[in-house]
């Protein structure tokens, strides 16, 4: 039986090098593009009819963009409209990509802390950007607000400063976590079911409860990261 | 629309005035709205949140500690500061998450009485 963690191993299908760093084309990059790919397919088949009624796919594309258009004008307000595409590319990419880890032998590149910690740290230099190039030097009333008693200062400022840059940490580690420990805890139920023979059966109802949870993940914390890229971008834009 | 029918169609000016205002008008009321709406799914979400947002409080506070001891040679000390400082912004950040104030630094909501029992509709 394989270990439960196996499935996370990187294989390189295409190897490459260049000065001295490892640029193999792996199977996490394999089911990046495969995503990519299936995303763009699910727009662009989807909405090629364009009809004024939609039909089940149009209605589940125009869905996705609504549900995202929503989102953005809710959190951020009209002025985040700009910020539209990112939020809604960002969202159908881990949508995707979670959802198609759920297919047996495909690979979660979303359980890699690399990739979301790349995702996270992109959208937390995107939002220190926008706030610096918006507000100026003001963005740095942020660590310390208005009406707070100087003689805070000397605590609040580290504390402020800390939270800040724990965002990228919480938003990447709580969607690789999320990701890994349920993949994982598949794993390990379906090495049971294997070796409890004919009592495998309990281990194989409860693999099927679990899948469906899995789903309830993949599809929520897809929400999750693109709720908090829209709130990072309010607090950079709005500025409290 | 009457005067309209007889001058024939409406001069470009006019309409893009008209269009304008409306863009305005409709910017206003969905500036409005209230963002809850999307409460129900964000449950789940937000108590997951709050977990993750107390341990990673904790590790970027340690980390930044030890890097600076490493860098200034003070070690041990900041580090012993930081790892408080970190603990202290994690809960901060839990307790951000959970009151559902979002990721909002500062505390203009939540000091303002009024401000948080109306809701995010004061930006």
């Amino acid at each position: 039986m394989a270990s439960p963690v196996e499935q996370f191993k990187l294989k390189s299908l295409v190897p490459l090098e260049v000065g001295g760093i490892d640029l193999s084309y792996t199977t996490s990059a394999l089911w990046m593009t495969i995503t990519v790919i299936g995303v763009t397919a699910f727009l662009t088949l989807s909405m090629r009819g364009g009809r004024l009624v939609p039909g089940r796919w149009q209605s589940m594309a125009e869905m996705s963009y609504e549900f995202i258009a929503n989102m953005v004008r809710e959190n951020v307000g009209s002025e985040g409209r700009q910020y539209f595409p990112f939020v809604l590319t960002l969202f159908l990419f881990i949508l995707f990509g979670n959802l198609m880890g759920m297919i047996p032998y495909a690979y979660t590149f979303t359980s890699q802390i690399i990739v979301t910690f790349a995702m996270a740290f992109t959208i937390f230099l995107a939002v220190t950007v926008i706030g610096l190039y918006r507000h100026g030097l003001h963005f740095f009333t942020l660590f310390f607000p208005s009406g707070t008693p100087i003689a805070l200062a000397p605590v609040l400022i580290p504390i402020e400063v800390i939270s800040y840059f724990v965002r990228p940490v919480s938003l990447s580690v709580r969607l690789f976590a999320n990701m890994m420990a349920g993949h994982t805890m598949m794993k390990v139920f379906g090495g049971f079911a294997v070796l409890m023979g004919i009592l495998g059966v309990a281990p194989v109802l409860l693999l099927v409860a679990l899948t469906g949870f899995e789903i309830l993940v993949a599809v929520l914390q897809a929400y999750v990261f693109a709720m908090l890229t829209c709130m990072y971008l309010n607090d950079a834009i709005h500025l409290h | 629309m009457a005067k309209d029918d007889r001058n024939g169609p409406p001069s470009l000016e006019d309409l893009d005035a008209r269009l304008r205002s409306t863009r305005a008008e409709a910017e206003r009321r969905s500036d409005r709205r209230e963002p809850d709406s999307a409460a129900p799914p964000a449950l789940v979400g937000m108590a997951m949140r709050a977990g993750v947002e107390l341990v990673a409080g904790v590790a970027v506070g340690t980390a930044v500690g030890y890097g600076l001891d490493k860098w200034l040679g003070t070690s041990p000390w900041l580090l012993i500061v930081c790892f408080l400082l970190g603990a202290a912004a994690g809960m901060l950040n839990a307790y951000r998450a959970v009151s559902g104030l979002g990721m909002a630094l500062g505390y203009r909501r939540g000091t303002d009485e009024n401000a948080s029992a109306r809701g995010r509709g004061d930006e």
